[in-house]
């Protein structure tokens, strides 16, 4: 820091403004070789505000600080990772699920083919137009006895 | 880290934690349950200090937060006992340019300035949590801060252009 800079952060130092960061810089500045004896009040001013007055430490305080320092349990992995497990447990069992479903689903009906030869084929397909055709023409004896189409 | 070995590393900044926590909580039991609490919450990751270039830092922001909580719950005052913590009642009146000379000086200011002075210098509290804890405007914190400053700076002067007897 520069004294030009320390300067102008002391005259925020008394104006209230300045930060933490900036408070723990000066006060390094001011502690340091580079500090000029002319800043000496305000080197004890801010030193005496930032040091704490010494107290006696309580009796057994050290002894009772021991005593709560137990040794770290590491908890077991699948404790310390509940949440993770659980849905990785439930993720691999969906999954397992829905592959023996698509893998044992029941195929759509395939009709098989009823004819072996084409020549059979061709007597059934005449067997159907004849079955369709009487039908129909029932349907149309019913429109002669009606008078014929409508025009 | 075993237990053993955090003791013999960290215990030996049992008396600075505790000043600074009796400093700003001006209460033994609050201050020294502080200290405990410090103690236990970096345990719990003694792991990572161990790898911190300055884990006494750490200790000292544990700390303060610890700290920081205590007065939240209780909105703590300052009384009147702290002045006498300044300066040892049988101790000589100090002389300019001793460390305690300053810190006597600390007892020019009103209560609520020396307050605010050891949670800003001390605590390393924000303007903003100061002016929670204390109850006030920041805009009026860092007046109180600024004219106890000045203030000192201005004894501390009038102290050492005094003739000595």
């Amino acid at each position: 820091m520069t004294k030009e800079h320390a300067a102008q952060l002391l005259e925020r130092f008394y104006a209230g403004t300045t930060t933490v960061d900036e408070e723990r810089a000066l006060r390094e500045f001011l502690t340091s070789e580079a500090c000029a004896e002319a800043w000496r009040a305000d080197r004890e001013v801010v030193l005496a505000m930032s040091t704490p007055v010494e107290a006696e430490v309580p009796e057994g305080l050290e002894a009772r600080i021991a005593a709560r320092l137990r040794p770290r349990r590491r908890p077991h992995f699948f404790l310390a990772h509940r949440f993770s497990a659980v849905t990785g447990i439930v993720a691999a069992a969906a999954a397992i699920f829905v592959c023996i479903y698509v893998w044992h689903r029941p195929s759509p009906t395939v009709y098989a083919d009823t004819c072996t030869t084409p020549q059979q084929a061709a007597v059934e397909v005449c067997n159907t137009l004849i079955y369709v055709s009487e039908n129909l023409s029932m349907g149309l004896e019913a429109e002669d006895e009606l008078g014929g189409p409508c025009p | 880290m075993s237990p053993k070995v955090f003791q013999d590393k960290y215990l030996t900044l049992t008396p600075q934690l505790y000043s600074v926590a009796l400093n700003i909580l001006h209460n033994a039991q609050d201050a020294e349950d502080a200290v405990q609490e410090t103690f236990m919450k970096v345990w719990a990751q003694a792991d990572r200090v161990e790898q911190m270039e300055k884990p006494k830092a750490f200790f000292a922001t544990v700390l303060r937060n610890v700290c920081m909580d205590t007065l939240r719950e209780r909105q703590h005052t300052v009384d009147e006992e702290v002045t006498d913590d300044i300066a040892p009642p049988e101790a000589e009146e100090p002389q300019v340019g001793e460390p305690s000379f300053v810190r006597r000086l600390l007892g020019v200011l009103n209560p609520k300035a020396r307050k605010v002075v050891t949670l800003r210098h001390i605590g390393e509290y924000s303007m903003q949590d100061i002016a929670q804890l204390t109850g006030d405007s920041e805009v009026n914190i860092r007046a109180v801060l600024s004219r106890a400053r000045q203030k000192l700076r201005q004894e501390y002067l009038k102290a050492m252009d005094a003739p000595s007897d």
